[in-house]
């Protein structure tokens, strides 16, 4: 049986997730998520075999709960779910650690294939993510350099949402000092001085949405 | 009344006419005239000749201390109220009033084209966020609720008896295409590679979007570091290059475009090059602006954005000879906020 966690932040698609999934003979759905650290939490407590996390969430996003999941629950496989069919999307769902990239528009066709490929520990591309994958290979792959670690991105993503620091701190288990040194760093390596310009920082990152 | 009446110089002269025949008639009065008699007959024909040479005189002079006004306000009739190169008017002129007056006018023309740079600036910050704000609701709004619609129908097709699987993996496909055409939509609206990754790689994709789409061949050429723009620049260098390339797509039959990005320094160029058909750039002006051969290519709308930005748009192009439209900000602004 392969054990799934969903993470949407929209009920209808949760619910249609769920629908199709629980439809499949082998696999059962153990937990849904509404947000990037739910779904993190949800992970570590019921260690599903798969976390299919949408790309775009609140809170954190899938990618950050996907690097997150691989660091802190590695043996759950993570699906990321996403409308986005541009190739720097792929990119970063693959380095984030996800073993999987389904296209929103291709669900029906692609997703339950997907788990289970992902579950049996392989990895899936839909058609057009290897297709985009290849020619970014041919290309010669551009690396976007990124000042800032996933942590701080973390932060900067909580900051922009209008976080307190304590709510930042509870949010990931942190201690508050650990994250306002977080935060000094942050402002330090971009030079801001404000909120206003983090949260700029994090909707060009896409870290926000605007 | 005519409007010659009313003019400045025709008062003047009229005032001076005036004074000068109740002048001359009580200078008669003093010199005890009388017209009924003969032989004084003379001196009023006289005194008549003087009136109007004193009035002739009167006219030229007063033409000529006018002239400098009469130039100004030709001038000012001259300027394109498009075109801020032709406001400047002359800054020196001999005569102080004169002077004062078109130099007020020149520091008024600077703050009409300020303002209009400013609410101009305002007024494409708006369409944007209002076009950012629809396409994410395209995208977050509907497009989920077709995914879950889609997600479903899948689910009822996997125990659909044979006979109605036909028709909801119909459905399927019509959702599929909805969804596509929904993403289609928001891209253009605003792509979210845009606020996501920036503008090279939103640039990158949009070539190649393109270039799937026509079959025409495209190669991009990146210098410096454009991401580092303000963003209102950024946003004018995708959308001229959208129209750009949409006008390749539809007039120009071109096999390959090139684009280069150049960004140094408090400077950048945009150039878009193809090896289409061309068009006769003369044909556009003497067309007119909005109903010229033209009207179609979008032109004024880049100009418009080029100008708000802060730059200016350059197209070159001859018939057979394809086509260059080129962005060049000289001198990057900061942007009034």
């Amino acid at each position: 049986m392969i054990r799934v966690l969903i993470a949407d932040d929209h009920g209808i698609v949760r619910s249609g997730l769920r629908m199709l999934i629980e439809r499949q003979p082998d696999m059962e759905v153990v937990a849904e998520a509404e947000d990037g650290v739910a779904a993190l939490e949800s992970t570590q407590e019921h260690r599903p075999n798969v976390a299919v996390l949408d790309v775009s969430m609140p809170r954190m996003t899938g990618l950050q709960a996907a690097r997150e999941i691989r660091a802190h629950a590695p043996d759950t496989r993570v699906l990321m779910l996403s409308m986005h069919d541009d190739e720097r999307y792929f990119l970063e769902g693959l380095e984030a650690g996800a073993a999987g990239y389904v296209l929103k528009r291709a669900a029906d066709k692609d997703l339950i294939d997907a788990v289970r490929t992902v579950a049996d520990g392989r990895t899936f591309l839909s058609d057009d993510a290897q297709k985009a994958l290849m020619d970014e290979w041919l290309d010669g792959a551009t690396e976007v350099e990124e000042p800032l670690t996933p942590r701080e991105l973390e932060v900067v993503k909580l900051i922009a949402e209008a976080y307190t620091n304590r709510q930042i701190a509870e949010t990931l288990k942190l201690s508050e000092k650990t994250v306002e040194s977080h935060r000094t760093n942050v402002f330090g390596k971009l030079g801001m001085r404000d909120r206003v310009e983090i949260v700029r920082y994090a909707i060009r990152r896409g870290l926000v949405e605007p | 009344m005519t409007r010659r009446d009313d003019s400045l110089i025709g008062q003047v002269v009229a005032a001076n006419v005036v004074l000068v025949a109740i002048t001359l008639f009580a200078a008669s009065l003093a010199a005890g005239l009388d017209l009924t008699v003969s032989d004084q007959r003379w001196s009023f024909l006289i005194l008549a000749l003087a009136i109007v040479l004193t009035l002739c005189v009167n006219m030229w002079m007063l033409q000529r201390r006018f002239a400098p006004l009469e130039r100004l306000i030709k001038r000012i009739e001259g300027i394109d109220p498009t075109e801020p190169a032709s406001h400047q008017l002359p800054d020196r002129d001999p005569v102080e009033e004169i002077d004062k007056l078109s130099r007020s006018f020149n520091r008024l023309l600077e703050r009409i084209e300020e303002e209009r740079r400013r609410s101009g600036t305002l007024a494409m910050r708006a369409q944007e966020e209002e076009r950012r704000r629809l396409a994410r609701d395209l995208h977050d709004e509907v497009n989920q609720a077709l995914t879950a619609i889609l997600l479903r129908l899948e689910a009822l097709a996997q125990d659909s008896p044979a006979g109605s699987l036909e028709e909801v993996n119909e459905l399927k496909r019509l959702v599929n295409q909805a969804m596509e055409e929904l993403l289609n939509l928001a891209r253009q609206l605003r792509p979210t590679a845009l606020d996501d990754h920036g503008l090279m790689p939103a640039v990158e994709a949009q070539l190649k979007r393109f270039s799937a789409r026509t079959g025409v061949e495209v190669s991009l050429n990146a210098e410096g570091d454009p991401e580092t723009l303000p963003e209102d620049v950024q946003t004018a260098i995708y959308r001229i290059l959208q129209e750009a390339l949409a006008n390749i797509g539809r007039h120009a039959g071109a096999t390959a475009v090139s684009v280069d990005v150049e960004a140094d320094e408090g400077r950048l160029e945009l150039r878009v090059r193809d090896d289409g058909a061309g068009f006769d750039p003369g044909a556009l002006t003497r067309g007119g602006q909005s109903d010229g051969p033209g009207a179609g290519l979008g032109l004024s709308g880049m100009v418009e954005r080029a100008r708000l930005a802060g730059g200016e748009l350059d197209v070159r192009s001859a018939p057979g000879g394809g086509t260059t439209v080129t962005l060049r900000i000289a001198r990057l602004q900061r942007v009034a906020s």
